[in-house]
């Protein structure tokens, strides 16, 4: 017994894990359908912060301050949706929104109220609480930290006589730009003698600055007690001295007007003790400026210095690594814009060479013809031989074609150095062109002497033809043929660049790849001193105990990149104690920021809004009167809207993020206002709500959930009726043909339907032209297309018909029935349950289908669910919640009809269905 | 007969008679708009519902009346059509009818006719970024009396294979006191008061300025832009028209001019003899040449200026079975559609095995008597099949699957076994393995529900006497269960096996049958089906092919019904209708 119950533990524990696997999908998608972060974006899989808002606005689509702000103009404007309603109508809609605005927008101030008033105890909390238990936490962290620091350091191993890490310290000095701090200091320190120099005059700087602080308070106590005219002037520049010793600006230390003032006034006073304190400030101020000017001359000097070292801790080998490397970087860049153009002239020189071709059909038949020509000339000349005769001047012809010849031998000679030339077939057709005209040529006196010859006299006609047909299409020729070498010349430049690049790009490669391994270790040596030189720095900063928040902050910037780099744990959560403090006060800050700029933006906004209420029915009466005025509240509301909604909405998500990050994980110490965060949260995100311009898809969501109910109810009825009507005789009586018939229901619905679109969809376009709501883009439609699928339903109602008896009927129709009425009033009662089940399974299969909908419904308003659902998954493809919100709406009442039903289904599908 | 029943059938005949003569005026509307196959079944149909409804002998088939219209025309009609399709080249390069098609050539070919008008052309060009862009109006100039027009960047008409313009069309209009009003649109020129040229024109605030003209070498600078983006993508098939021009390119002077052009085909009739008759045949001409063009596979072929044939236009044409043969001896073809056609085989087999060996676990799990909760594991493990299969897939590629935000990849590959992320949806081999993982997470309760069934309708006596002769429980299983179970469930498995033969939204949902096969000629994916491959062929893509795709369902089809009668056969189901 107690084995076969052991046995039993084991199987429920599969079973719950198996479960908890296979519904992983549908839990996912009900936690996302309902949680308030961006799943997509968030590092968690499940959120407790949950929110049943997507619901809301795909069910209720609520409008928004941003929907109402666009609807209201064009409901004015009379655009869009709004095009073919009445006055009357469009009043209503106006006044409706102009409601719904005010009450949107009373609601946000409430709700920003109360965000308030939960920040100002979160203000209390971190003054009280937070702040204390957060920086003793941190003290006890920073002794762990010192800890593992030391131990790093042995690890290390770094001689602090080296000349590595001696570069490794100059090179951190130079990455700060503030030398007056503790940790510039620190460095300077560990510096040799030229940072012990730099650290004297800082301190002599220091020194003097305090001199400074003091002669500038002595001079304050003592004007504020005497009585004069222009005192107030005058303690306002001493107060104002701060301003000039900022010790980044060297030129604000030039600035001395002020002082002028300050001894204006003064100067004639018979005070000497006044006296005295005055010059003595000035003096102390003067030599905190030299002072200063002295330490940042010798700050550019160390720069100089650095450089040295760190190159001279290089090795030449190392140098010409990290040259090569850069260089390489820079070659690599501009082979890329030199292949571009490169492939773009080749683009244009394709171009070219294709319209080339089409002065084939020009040419190739003049080169015909002239060689046709050739020989019969020559033939004529063999016959009659001229005899010389110098007067004979060659005819006229052989002038035009010498030029013609001329031009046509240039473009040869000027394209036949281009390699491209060999392709191009149009360019072989002028070589024989030219040769002939070269053979005329030469023969030209001696054709012209016999040029009474009727042979001849033709000859000289047909070369005319040829001169001028040529002559049309050679100039444009030309000019195409000077382009293409142009580009050839300069796809040809960009070669030799490439080639010249190319070949640099390999040397490089081989210094590189020469120098690698040994500089490779060299500049681990440096880092690694680096890296010494940054816990060096780290540990300065935690040498006493923290007792500030600046200094935390400070740390934890130094040192999170040390100590993620050589433990493993994240920063992010060793130092979650602080990082939660400073969440808190960001979270304060930008709440308290945005509730403000929300504020001044509903006031804005709120002005043009009670203009606009005074005048704008009176605007959609003038519109009616087709006078229409175009008004300019409406382009104000909308600027302010943007503007306001951008920035707070910046500042609330931001703080909303916080909030969010600050309930995930939570500090050590107790804190005790999670509650109230949480219903900061809440408000965070309602307010972002009310007033996102929402996406016009949530408004037709419900419209598409109504389609589908219509389509699949109408499909259901249609088929149940018909299936039933055309089932009985199949079942009841014998006749010929049925056999074959039910023979041929079961094939049909074997027939892949896919293609059943195409006949389906011309049908459907030739119904509309006739009856448009049986056409495409019509429910009706969408509905008659459905219903051919019947056959099946016939099949399944056939067989629960083949159950009832036949007496039933029989005693019915001896009664006085007849047959039809027998079936109506008593088989079609008894088979209700069956006629029940298909009508649910059609509905379903309707409800589900998507592929014959999305090719015959274009319209945004006719689509059915799964259209919709199709379209939304790819709109909101990381807006998770959304888009699961969509499906589970949809999900859900199929998944309760499936289970309700699933006996049956069941049933139905061992008879040899299956699902679809 | 008794008056009553005179009545009824002289109200019967009524109402026949005007549905009738809406029939008939209907069959005459569809074959007037040539849709012949259409007209044919619906006479069928009208002839079928008058004999029924006046013939008593037929009195069964009276019930199906309305059964009979909805499956004649939606689903007989549409099946035959199918057929009619598979045996033609209906598809891209093929979409219409002979006579559209000749339509098409009457009106869309051009060529140069004997008293042309020549016109040079300027391009000006509006910059955007200080670069040129491919916003660009014309500056046209008649070259008989220097008259200018202007003309407007065109619209792109329509699209070749490669995706390149066709057919583009713009508007010219003449340049009158400087304005030019074009398509609502008015540009005003402005010119250098020196030389008196046009520098640029301006419209919409949109500045057009002087770029490139083949006639000016001083903008040769701009030669390889103007080749490359304006001439190569939108001006080699421009046609502009305004002002009783009709002007193209003008191919005579290497495209540095435009030219008038005018229509190039005419139609005549030739009469010739077929089979023993003489038939009247409208034939196209080219108006140029004066060659009467000849029809091969569907294509008007004319000859160029070389005398070589090359074809005009196609139209749907009657093919045989090339559609057939081309599945298995194309190269380009065979190659992807082989690959389809395994995978499906591969895809439904695995699919019914992974459920089935998922399912029978599960269900012997749960078949015992004194399980508790039973009915609660059940309830929750039907759940999966319960989801419309269509939101569970569009579940899995957004939120499960998705290679950057996908909750497997971030949380289950990255998260927990800290591996690099999968590419389930873009990689051939992870799409097959992530469609096999979804299909299995859809059908494994649909297969428990069945063997649970089958389980219970094992007489229990059987494992009595096999207790009594000392069976073990493995041997119990091996001799007993898994026969019994095999000789209910082997119909459902052949069943499910058909199913997912034809499951498209299983994989069309997930992956759209991607990602692509490379080298495929056709819409191909590595994860496609031959349903989705037919649905793809027909409805997606540049190129469709209604008459292949066609072929192939009518293939999966014969395959299907093989698979059905062999299912017959094993199950004797349809010993029933032998009733």
């Amino acid at each position: 017994m107690a084995v076969e119950r052991k046995a039993y533990w084991l199987r429920h524990l599969i079973l719950i894990i198996i479960v908890i696997i296979v519904l992983f999908p549908i839990a996912w998608l009900v936690n996302t359908s309902i949680r308030r972060d961006e799943a997509a974006f968030s590092p968690n899989l499940f959120s407790s912060r949950v929110t049943f808002q997507h619901y809301k606005n795909l069910l209720f689509p609520q409008s928004s301050v941003g929907r109402l702000v666009i609807d209201i103009q064009s409901a004015v404007y009379q655009t869009g949706d709004y095009s073919d309603k009445s006055e009357e109508e469009i009043t209503g809609i106006v006044q409706n929104y102009i409601d719904k605005y005010d009450e949107l927008t009373e609601k946000s101030v409430k709700i920003s109220e109360s965000i308030n008033s939960e920040l100002e105890n979160l203000r209390k909390a971190i003054d009280n609480n937070i702040y204390p238990n957060m920086i003793e936490s941190i003290n006890i962290i920073r002794e762990k930290d010192i800890e593992l620091l030391n131990e790093r350091i042995s690890q290390l191993d770094i001689d602090t006589n080296s000349p590595y890490f001696i570069a490794a310290v100059g090179k951190t000095l130079l990455s700060y730009d503030n030398w007056n701090t503790d940790t510039f200091k620190y460095l300077l320190s560990e510096f040799g003698s030229v940072g012990k120099e730099i650290f004297n005059k800082i301190e002599n700087f220091d020194n003097s600055l305090n001199k400074l602080k003091k002669n500038e308070t002595e001079l304050f106590e003592k004007v504020s007690k005497m009585e004069f005219d222009e005192k107030n002037d005058v303690l306002k520049s001493i107060s104002n001295t701060p301003l000039y010793y900022d010790p980044f600006d060297y030129t604000e230390w030039r600035k001395i007007e002020w002082l002028k003032i300050i001894n204006k006034f003064l100067k004639d006073i018979d005070d000497e003790e006044l006296q005295v304190i005055k010059s003595n400030f000035y003096d102390s101020f003067k030599e905190a400026r030299d002072n200063f000017e002295i330490v940042n001359q010798s700050i550019e000097e160390l720069n100089t210095e650095v450089q040295k070292l760190i190159e001279n801790s290089y090795t030449d080998k190392t140098k010409n690594y990290l040259d090569a490397v850069v260089s390489l970087e820079d070659i690599n860049s501009s082979l890329e814009n030199l292949y571009k153009s490169l492939n773009s002239d080749r683009e244009a020189r394709k171009e070219i060479i294709d319209g080339l071709s089409v002065a084939d059909p020009v040419i190739a038949p003049e080169t015909e013809k002239l060689e046709i020509l050739k020989n019969t000339t020559e033939k004529s000349l063999t016959k009659n031989y001229p005899v010389l005769d110098s007067v004979v001047e060659p005819d006229k012809i052989f002038n035009s074609i010498q030029n013609q010849n001329h031009s046509i031998n240039n473009m040869l000679q000027n394209i036949n150095a281009l390699e491209i030339t060999k392709t191009i077939s149009i360019l072989s057709e002028l070589e024989k062109i030219r040769d002939l005209y070269d053979w005329f040529l030469e023969n030209a006196r001696n054709i012209s002497s016999i040029s009474e010859n009727s042979d001849i006299k033709n000859t000289l006609k047909i070369l005319d033809a040829s001169y001028s047909n040529l002559s049309r299409i050679l100039p444009s020729f030309e000019n195409t043929i000077d382009d293409l070498v142009s580009i050839e010349s300069k796809i040809g430049n960009y070669l030799i660049d490439i080639e010249r690049l190319e070949k640099q790009k390999a040397d490089y490669e081989k210094t590189i790849e020469e120098n690698e391994y040994y500089a490779l270790n060299e500049i681990d040596n440096l880092s690694k001193a680096e890296e010494l030189v940054n816990i060096l720095v780290v540990k300065n900063i935690a040498k006493n105990e923290f007792s500030d928040s600046v200094t935390v902050n400070n740390y934890i910037k130094e040192i999170s990149p040390l100590i993620e780099s050589f433990t493993e744990e994240k920063p992010k959560k060793r130092y979650n104690d602080y990082l939660w403090y400073s969440n808190a006060e960001e979270a304060y800050t930008n709440g308290i920021e945005g509730s403000v700029i929300l504020k001044s933006t509903i006031d804005n906004m709120n002005t043009y809004m009670s203009s606009l209420k005074e005048s704008v029915y009176d605007y959609i009466k003038l519109k009616f009167l087709k006078s229409p005025v175009s008004i300019d509240e409406f382009t104000e509301l909308q600027n302010e809207f943007n503007t306001g909604y951008q920035l707070f909405n910046a500042k609330y998500q931001r703080a909303s993020r916080l909030i969010s990050d600050m309930l995930d994980f939570p500090p050590s110490y107790s804190t005790e206002i999670s509650g109230s965060l949480k219903s900061m949260d809440k408000n965070l995100f309602d307010v972002v709500q009310i007033w996102k311009t929402k996406q016009r898809t949530y408004f037709f969501f419900t419209r598409w959930l109504l389609n589908s109910v219509i389509v699949a109810l109408s499909v259901a009825i249609i088929s149940v009726l018909t299936a039933a009507l055309a089932a009985y005789p199949f079942s009841r009586l014998r006749f010929s043909g049925r056999r074959q018939g039910l023979l041929v229901l079961l094939l049909i619905q074997m027939f892949p339907s896919v293609m059943f679109m195409i006949a389906i969809y011309a049908l459907l376009q030739f119904l509309g032209m006739y009856i448009p709501s049986l056409g495409l883009n019509s429910l009706g439609g969408l509905i008659f297309a459905y219903s051919g699928g019947i056959a099946f339903n016939i099949y399944l109602i056939k067989g629960y018909y083949d159950t009832i008896p036949n007496s039933l009927e029989e005693s019915a129709m001896i009664d006085g029935c007849t047959r039809f009425q027998a079936f109506i009033k008593v088989v079609a009662p008894l088979a209700r349950p069956i006629l029940a089940v298909v009508a649910i399974l059609t509905f379903m299969n309707i409800f589900n289908e998507f592929v014959m909908a999305r090719v015959f419904l274009q319209d945004i308003t006719k689509w059915t669910y799964a259209v919709g659902l199709w379209q939304f998954s790819g709109e909101f493809q990381t807006e998770w919640g959304p888009f699961c919100s969509a499906a589970l709406i949809g999900a859900i009442p199929m998944v309760l009809f499936f289970l309700i039903l699933q006996d049956y289904i069941v049933g139905g599908l061992t008879q040899g269905s299956v699902k679809g | 007969m008794s008056r009553k029943k005179i009545i009824s059938l002289i109200i019967a005949i009524v109402i026949l008679g005007v549905l009738n003569s809406m029939a008939i005026i209907s069959i005459s509307l569809i074959f007037s708009d040539g849709k012949t196959a259409l007209g044919i079944t619906m006479v069928i149909l009208v002839v079928l519902i008058d004999l029924v409804v006046l013939n008593p002998k037929y009195y069964a088939f009276r019930y199906m009346i309305p059964a009979m219209i909805l499956l004649l025309i939606l689903t007989f009609y549409p099946m035959y059509y199918t057929f009619e399709v598979a045996f033609s080249n209906y598809g891209t390069g093929h979409l219409f009818t002979r006579q559209q098609t000749v339509q098409k050539l009457l009106t869309e070919y051009f060529f140069v006719p004997e008293n042309s008008q020549e016109f040079d052309f300027y391009i000006y060009d509006n910059y955007t970024d200080y670069k040129p862009s491919d916003n660009f109006i014309i500056l046209l100039k008649r070259k008989s009396d220097e008259k200018l027009f202007l003309a407007n960047k065109p619209e792109a008409m329509a699209w070749d294979s490669e995706g390149d313009i066709s057919l583009a069309k713009g508007v010219m209009a003449p340049l009158e006191k400087d304005k030019a009003t074009l398509k609502d649109q008015t540009f005003i020129a402005d010119y250098d008061s020196e030389s008196g040229n046009i520098v640029s024109f301006e419209s919409n605030n949109k500045n057009y300025i002087y770029f490139y003209s083949p006639q000016d070498q001083s903008t040769k600078a701009n030669a390889p832009f103007f080749y490359s983006e304006i001439r190569g993508k939108w001006l080699k098939n421009v046609e502009y028209t305004g002002d009783n021009y009709k002007l193209r390119l003008n191919a005579n002077t290497l495209f540095t001019t435009f030219i008038t052009s005018d229509n190039l085909y005419g139609l005549i009739n030739e009469i010739a003899e077929e089979g023993g008759r003489v038939v009247q045949k409208n034939k196209i001409y080219n108006k140029k040449t004066d060659y009467i063009l000849p029809e091969e596979e569907g294509y008007f072929i004319d000859k160029d200026e070389n005398g070589q044939n090359f074809k005009v236009a196609g139209y749907i044409d009657y093919v045989g079975f090339k559609n057939f043969i081309q599945m298995f001896t194309d190269p380009k073809i065979t190659g992807p559609f082989f690959q389809i056609f395994i995978w499906t085989f591969i895809w439904a087999g695995l699919s019914v095995l992974f459920t089935f060996a998922i399912g029978l676990a599960l269900a012997l799990v749960l078949n015992d008597r004194n399980l508790k909760g039973k009915k609660i594991y059940r309830t929750l493990l039907i759940i999966p099949w319960a989801v419309p299969a269509f939101i569970s897939a569009l579940v899995w590629r957004y939120g499960l699957f998705n290679e950057t935000y996908g909750v497997i990849n971030r949380f289950i590959i990255q998260g927990i076994f800290g591996g690099e992320p999968i590419k389930w949806l873009g990689d051939a081999f992870w799409a097959k393995i992530a469609v096999l993982i979804m299909n299995t997470w859809l059908g494994f309760p649909y297969m428990m529900t069945v063997s649970l069934g089958a389980l219970q309708s094992i007489p229990s006596d059987l494992y009595e006497a096999a207790s009594i002769d000392g069976a073990k429980p493995r041997q119990r299983f091996q001799k007993i269960t898994f026969p019994l179970l095999l000789v209910t469930l082997a119909p459902l498995l052949v069943g499910s096996f058909a199913y997912n033969f034809n499951n498209f939204v299983g994989i069309y949902l997930l992956t759209q049958g991607g990602p692509a096969i490379a080298g495929s000629s056709t819409v191909a994916g590595s994860t496609d089906i031959l349903i989705s491959y037919t649905y793809k062929l027909a409805f997606e893509g540049r190129g469709q092919d209604f008459g292949f795709a066609s072929a192939i369902s009518i293939l999966i089809f014969l395959i299907v019904v093989g698979i059905s009668y062999f299912n017959f056969k094993l199950s004797g189901s349809f010993e029933e209708v032998n009733r």
